[in-house]
């Protein structure tokens, strides 16, 4: 549960049951019906944070499949040391920035493609084809333009945002997901805001600034 | 207090998350730089915006479990049908016994065609007794080393390195598999191994009175920041402990002012980081995975960098007569 105070949001870290334990143990013995209600709980999760990764349907389908398959082929070496969820979320992003990069070695040019997809990307400098303010006004449209602008962002911003501000994670887990100190989670957070306030500033009327 | 500066402390200072003095600090700044302070209300619009930003859950796709486990199925009749299959690539050729055994050209392609990069300069391997750098603990290694080092040349060809793997005379005999890693998850996830590529299939019996050669070529020189990473496993024929080792091999010698290791890093990149870096050859038992986050002094040496990665976790370092660095885990005899 979240705990806000004094502005800072304190996450706790998800616990596993006893019986969600009993689940991966049989897993891990290779029982399909175990593993099948595994991804039963979890499908929902990994599909939306896969979704909020890729913006688009399609490709959240293939990479929700290719993390459960992955987790199935290691659950084996799962010890437990982190909670499934996190390992979970750690294989889905693993899973996603491998496809990207699979995508850039097979490059093909698309108006919303960045140049190159770490922290320090630019995008191309296409034509704006973002929303005029005249043209949106509703609080749905408002939440699609900086759901957009999330889909903008460099891989790495666009997921450590997604885990923390719509999957909720701690910084601990998102370091614990990302596999980086926690130090570089909450900088590259920061930068990643500060690009958002960029990218909405021309909005600035639309969003009360 | 500069604008950038400033900026790195928007989160923080949104969050109430700075010290005291930071907060002071920041707030006088707002004071004399009103636009630095627009900025930040700025920012604390999109901060909110984005706290309060639920987008709706999505349902997954009908059918998605079942396609699920239909790949998983596929993955499981494969997995049964893989011994057979491993056993049809028996790689004739692959290995050459004269004394030592040798990787060949199978793996060469593979890496070129893989554009996996590194280089790695060393002097020739020896056993003799490695040389201890600083205080250890009081152990003996009940599996001394196995990868004994690399060494590395360079042609009109490509870059060519040689990494030399002898099992101790504790070991009578052993399977012994090498894999090229190609990130550091690879180390300790045998699911991430099985997705390394190449690996140098099938494995390969060794005995303590040969050495195995494993040679690999690539095309061209490799970046500066890069290592060639080989993981190897092996499991003794009398039934011994399963060991594991990592070599990271730099790309380039040492530069002139390495850059200092960041301030918070994890165990295995720490040790990647340090060999890239400083152009050392870096080995380290990979049978268990420290978390520990690793913060090692700045400006200091090679040795004392390692010294500190090392003894974060618990492990020592010793320097082989190749000149590479193994950081071992203790072992009580």
């Amino acid at each position: 549960m979240d705990e806000v105070a004094s502005g800072r949001r304190v996450r706790a870290k998800p616990a596993v049951s006893a019986e969600e334990k009993a689940i991966i143990e049989r897993c891990k013995r290779g029982d399909l019906a175990a593993f099948n209600e595994l991804v039963k709980r979890y499908e929902k999760q990994v599909y939306n944070f896969a979704y909020r990764l890729t913006g688009n349907y399609d490709d959240a389908n293939d990479i929700a499949q290719d993390a459960f398959l992955r987790v199935y082929n290691a659950i084996g070496s799962f010890r437990g040391d982190a909670s499934f969820s996190t390992w979970l979320f750690r294989i889905t992003t693993n899973v996603f920035l491998d496809e990207r990069k699979r995508a850039r070695a097979h490059p093909h040019a698309s108006l919303d493609e960045y140049v190159e997809l770490d922290e320090s990307s630019v995008s191309r400098q296409i034509e704006d084809t973002s929303p005029t303010p005249d043209l949106v006004t509703e609080g749905k449209e408002r939440a699609q333009i900086l759901q957009d602008a999330i889909q903008s962002l460099p891989e790495y911003q666009r997921a450590v945002v997604t885990l923390y501000h719509t999957q909720q994670k701690s910084y601990e887990e998102i370091a614990e997901i990302m596999d980086q100190p926690i130090g570089t989670v909450k900088s590259r957070l920061n930068r990643a805001r500060l690009a958002l306030k960029e990218k909405l500033s021309p909005l600035r009327e639309l969003f009360e600034f | 207090m500069k604008p950038e500066r400033a900026r790195e402390l928007f989160s923080d200072y949104a969050e109430d998350a700075l010290t005291p003095a930071l907060r002071l600090a920041l707030d006088q700044h707002f004071e004399a730089d009103p636009a630095s302070r627009a900025e930040y209300e700025q920012f604390a619009r999109v901060y909110a915006l984005l706290e309060a930003h639920e987008p709706g859950m999505v349902e997954a796709p009908l059918g998605f479990r079942a396609k699920v486990l239909e790949k998983v199925a596929a993955e499981q009749a494969r997995r049964e049908a893989a011994p057979a299959h491993r056993a049809a690539q028996t790689l004739t050729g692959w290995w050459r016994s004269l004394g030592s055994r040798r990787a060949g050209a199978g793996l060469i392609a593979a890496l070129a065609a893989c554009g996996i990069l590194g280089v790695v300069l060393n002097s020739t391997v020896g056993h003799d007794q490695p040389a201890r750098i600083g205080p250890v603990p009081d152990f003996t290694p009940a599996v001394p080393t196995t990868i004994t080092g690399v060494t590395y040349t360079q042609d009109p060809a490509g870059s060519h390195y040689n990494f030399q793997i002898h099992l101790p005379p504790s070991v009578p005999s052993a399977t012994v598999n090498a894999d090229i890693l190609t990130t550091n998850d690879q180390i300790t996830d045998a699911d991430e191994r099985a997705h390394a590529t190449p690996a140098l299939t099938p494995a390969q019996t060794l005995t303590n009175d040969e050495s195995m050669e494993i040679p690999v070529t690539l095309p061209q020189p490799a970046a500066a920041g890069t290592t060639l990473n080989m993981w190897v496993q092996w499991t003794p024929g009398d039934g011994g402990p399963t060991g594991a080792q990592v070599v990271f091999t730099p790309a380039q010698p040492t530069p002139a002012t390495p850059k200092p290791l960041p301030a918070a890093t994890d165990f295995f990149d720490a040790l990647q980081y340090i060999a890239a870096e400083y152009g050392v050859t870096v080995i380290a038992d990979a049978g268990s995975a420290p978390t520990q986050t690793i913060t090692p002094p700045k400006g200091a040496s090679v040795e004392e960098q390692l010294q500190s990665v090392a003894g974060a976790v618990g492990y020592s370092v010793v320097k082989l007569p190749s000149g590479a660095y193994e950081v071992t885990q203790p072992r009580q005899q």
